[in-house]
């Protein structure tokens, strides 16, 4: 069926090229990782923290590889029709939706405590949404030109941040490695699973290759340098880092430029907000692309997800609720499994496609041999 | 055929809407000099500018008609008339050609398409009996010389500018690239003012999907004139609501032949000295014909000012007014002392007083635009005075604000191609940072972002080679880089012919080692380059 409607079109895999797909692996991976996060795995964690974030990479970066195994193949194309594919779509869309909401809370938190102090939040909340609709509705090709832009100026202002800090660094704050036993380390770390699978909107894409491995060293660089602000956090912190509301503003406010060029929390707001903001879009883009694949139709979850969001920062005495939901046990753990077991999932659907298809193309050649 | 209602009346006509009387006339296949004359009249509405010769002779009975002031009298007396008036034997238009001095093939007319010629300054000349007039071609527009447009003031490289006149302006291009691949297609637009219009691109460069595509739009558009390049502009763009520029426009010819060479496709509209260039993408607004005639060096560093100067144009009365009500925490404590006891006793918020010095800053700038130039002076004095001096020292306004607006609007004019949109967002940006702050300025900006890298230009992506990155198209990015690098077309702007140049070798550029770099092939083109190889295979041809 063709479906020709401004709202409602056929399924499109976009291309972009792999310069396009480092850039937005960059820019949708810091921003809560580095806000939110922190202080929050630090509650349980204390000196353990750093390692709890490797361990995160890790399992990030497993996740991270089949979802990259499955856009460098051809993106969904050829799943298009596939019912299995769909249900998968289906988890994957509540999948993201969840972390989009949950995000959403913490960055509504974070402008109420940084930039609007006294502000209700209905009003911080619906300032907020509306540069997150009009983004993730423009696409993923206008997401991933506009995060080309943005990626040197946040990757800059990281760096800038963290080349001239001036604080009382002491890295034997990262020790004991395990401040308690394996077990919980691992039983505990399964809260965080909501901060897992920021690229999986990337399985709608289709990558187009330059020369230079862009998408591989883009997010070998982010992730080293997510590790580097958690350790220099840590050392800088220790165990009171479960107080600080967002690690990296708080982190440019010790700098060697703030007496002389003014506070550079400024930078780091700069990148928060920025990032934050592409993020969701990014997510939201993931969203409605499921929608689209599901229903048929983007408008369905276009309108359903940031009606849910705004409702649950606004229904909520206050969005912490929302935010103190996703890190709950059995919620974070459900999202750390389904970041795993979702992409294995499709990779699997699709190997299992191509297999059926060859089969079937096998099996009418021969066919027509046998008739010949 | 279109049927056009005007006046209360049916008629049916071609180009112009002046054919009832035609139709009835085209039914008679011979047609005396009075019917002629009084069709012509009637469909002038007896305009006393309509001027008849009439010469009857032995051999020939014949009328002139032209409009006055557009035809060249003297050519028409020495050329046409007199040698119909020594003809020695019957004239009509079998033998006409043999007769007059004409420089091009003089082609029956039907007599329904006399009125649109003579109205567009063609001479028609009719031989009495007969069914079809003839065209002469004696136009003559008085026409402004070829000076530096105002617009384009260069420190260094041509100074010719376009003019009104669109066939000096096809000779002003054509004088640039002398090459047969130039190609011109002329139309005409505008159902009153049949405007000749003209479609420059270089064959072989320009992506033909592209100028069949200008060419469906121009030939779409349906208006009553077009007066001036800036009326086509808004029916070939594709977002028709957005204040950002969609269409490329220059006022020298330098620069279009430069696009033209860059597989650009320029229209030329008369009675326009803009000539507007596609596709287009907004970094061309940032770069200048100056750039390409000074140092590489120094081209970069103007190119970084210029975009430091829009940036500052547009954000820095924003970023004043948000630093200073909503984040002023931010700022370092000397530079906050500072200001908080220059603004101190002001009785307006940053806000309402940034928006009063802006307001008052464009509406001295549209009044010295307009104001004759002497009485300009005198207002700029004032305007520099009251603005400057007076309310700063009556208290109502602060000196950083005025330092601020000053800053912005000088800075404006680093773009001058996009003053206009420069200005609205000045003043969008300045809204939402009254409310939001430092927050609504970044957002603002992000939004701007995402909505410039959504847009595209006939195949060309907007904020190309940015976003997307197009890596060889940095090489006349904001860093310059030598012209002898610039080895390929921009990759950003759809063309059938990648390569500009052949590559050069190091050694071929160093002359000064002995060696003879004339006589060695440089670099052997690619064997897959289909557009290498149409050139080939035409130039055999």
């Amino acid at each position: 069926m063709n479906i020709k409607s401004r709202f409602c079109q056929n399924p499109k895999t976009t291309t972009l090229y792999n310069s396009q797909v480092g850039a937005l692996v960059m820019i949708c991976s810091v921003a809560y990782k580095l806000s939110s996060l922190p202080s929050i795995v630090n509650e349980y964690m204390a000196s353990s923290t750093t390692w709890l974030f490797v361990l995160l990479t890790v399992v990030d970066t497993l996740s991270f590889v089949l979802v990259y195994a499955f856009f460098h193949d051809g993106g969904d194309e050829e799943l298009s029709s596939n019912k299995a594919y769909k249900i998968g779509l289906i988890f994957l869309a509540l999948f993201l939706g969840f972390k989009c909401v949950a995000f959403f809370s913490f960055a509504v938190l974070f402008f109420t405590v940084e930039l609007y102090v006294g502000v209700p939040h209905v009003i911080v909340v619906l300032i907020l949404i509306a540069p997150v609709v009009y983004l993730g509705t423009k696409g993923c090709s206008t997401l991933a030109r506009t995060a080309e832009i943005f990626v040197f100026m946040v990757f800059f202002v990281v760096v800038l941040n963290l080349a001239f800090l001036e604080a009382d660094l002491d890295v034997n704050r990262n020790l004991p490695v395990f401040s308690m036993e394996p077990k919980d380390f691992f039983a505990h770390s399964l809260r965080y699973g909501t901060w897992l699978g920021n690229c999986f909107p990337l399985l709608f894409v289709k990558v187009k290759n330059k020369k230079l491995p862009y998408v591989s060293s883009s997010y070998a660089v982010t992730q080293i340098l997510t590790l580097i602000v958690v350790f220099f956090g840590v050392a800088m912190y220790g165990d009171s880092m479960k107080i600080i509301g967002n690690l990296l503003v708080e982190i440019s406010g010790f700098n060697q430029l703030s007496t002389e060029i003014g506070r550079m929390e400024w930078t780091a707001l700069f990148v928060v907000i920025v990032s934050g903001i592409l993020e969701l879009a990014f997510l939201f883009y993931g969203v409605s692309e499921c929608s689209n694949r599901i229903f048929g139709c983007k408008l369905v979850l276009q309108i359903a997800l940031p009606m849910v969001a705004v409702l649950s920062c606004t229904i909520p005495r206050s969005p912490q609720v929302v935010a103190d939901l996703s890190h709950q046990r059995i919620v974070g753990g459900v999202m750390a499994v389904f970041s795993l077991i979702l992409p294995i999932y499709f990779v699997i659907l699709k190997w299992k496609n191509r297999r059926d298809y060859l089969s079937k193309f096998n099996y009418v050649r021969e066919k027509k041999e046998v008739t010949k | 055929m279109v049927i056009l209602y005007l006046r209360g009346r049916k008629v049916n006509t071609k180009v112009c809407p002046s054919g009832y009387k035609s139709e009835v006339l085209v039914k008679t296949q011979m047609v005396t000099l009075q019917d002629f004359k009084n069709k012509l009249t009637t469909e002038f509405h007896d305009s006393d500018d309509l001027f008849f010769r009439q010469i009857t002779t032995d051999n020939v009975s014949c009328v002139l008609c032209y409009l006055d002031g557009g035809s060249d009298k003297q050519l028409l007396e020495q050329n046409v008339i007199a040698p119909i008036l020594r003809a020695q034997s019957p004239l009509s238009s079998a033998n006409l050609s043999s007769t007059v001095f004409y420089g091009e093939e003089i082609k029956p007319t039907p007599l329904d398409d006399c009125a649109c010629k003579i109205a567009e300054g063609d001479v028609i000349l009719f031989f009495d009996g007969e069914s079809d007039a003839n065209l002469l071609s004696l136009r003559k527009f008085d026409k402004r010389a070829v000076v530096e447009p105002p617009t384009s003031n260069v420190l260094k490289g041509p100074r010719e500018g376009f003019i009104e006149e669109i066939k000096t302006n096809v000779t002003l291009l054509r004088r640039r690239i002398k090459s047969p691949s130039l190609t011109v297609k002329n139309m005409q637009i505008g159902r009153f003012s049949s405007t000749p219009v003209a479609l420059v691109y270089i064959d072989g460069i320009a992506e033909a999907k592209v100028i069949d595509e200008i060419t469906r739009r121009l030939m779409a558009i349906d208006i009553d004139g077009v007066i001036d390049g800036a009326y086509l502009s808004s029916f070939i763009q594709g977002r028709r609501m957005s204040f950002f520029n969609q269409v490329g426009s220059s006022e020298k010819p330098d620069v279009v032949a430069s696009k033209l060479l860059e597989g650009r496709v320029a229209i030329i509209v008369d009675g326009s000295p803009l000539v507007l260039t596609l596709p287009f993408v907004l970094f061309e607004d940032l770069q200048d014909g100056y750039d390409y005639y000074s140092n590489d060096w120094r081209s970069s560093m103007v190119r970084v000012f210029r975009i430091l100067g829009a940036l500052l144009t547009i954000l820095l009365p924003g970023a004043y007014v948000a630093l200073q009500s909503h984040h002023y925490h931010l700022m370092p404590l000397k530079f906050l002392i500072t200001l908080l006891s220059a603004t101190n006793g002001i009785p307006f918020p940053p806000a309402i007083e940034m928006f009063f010095v802006l307001l008052l800053f464009e509406i001295l700038n549209q009044a010295s635009i307009r104001m004759p130039r002497l009485m300009g002076i005198s207002l700029s004095i004032v305007g520099a005075i009251v603005l400057g001096d007076t309310a700063v020292k009556a208290g109502l306004i602060s000196s950083p604000a005025v330092l601020v607006t000053a800053l912005s609007a000088i800075g404006i004019f680093c773009v001058p191609d996009q003053v206009g949109t420069l200005s609205i967002l000045r003043f969008l940006f300045l809204c939402c940072s009254s409310v939001m702050g430092l927050f609504g300025i970044v957002i603002l900006f992000l939004i701007l972002i995402a909505y410039l890298a959504s847009m595209d230009s006939y195949g060309s992506p907007y904020l190309a080679p940015y976003a997307p990155r197009i890596t060889p198209d940095l090489k006349d990015g904001v860093l310059k880089s030598s012209t002898v690098n610039m080895t390929k077309r921009p990759y950003s702007i759809p063309s059938s012919n990648r390569n500009r140049m052949k590559e050069q070798r190091p050694d071929d550029r160093d002359f000064d080692n002995g060696s003879t770099p004339y006589h060695t092939k440089h670099v052997d083109e690619p064997e897959n380059d289909v557009s290498t190889q149409n050139d080939v295979e035409r130039s055999k041809q």
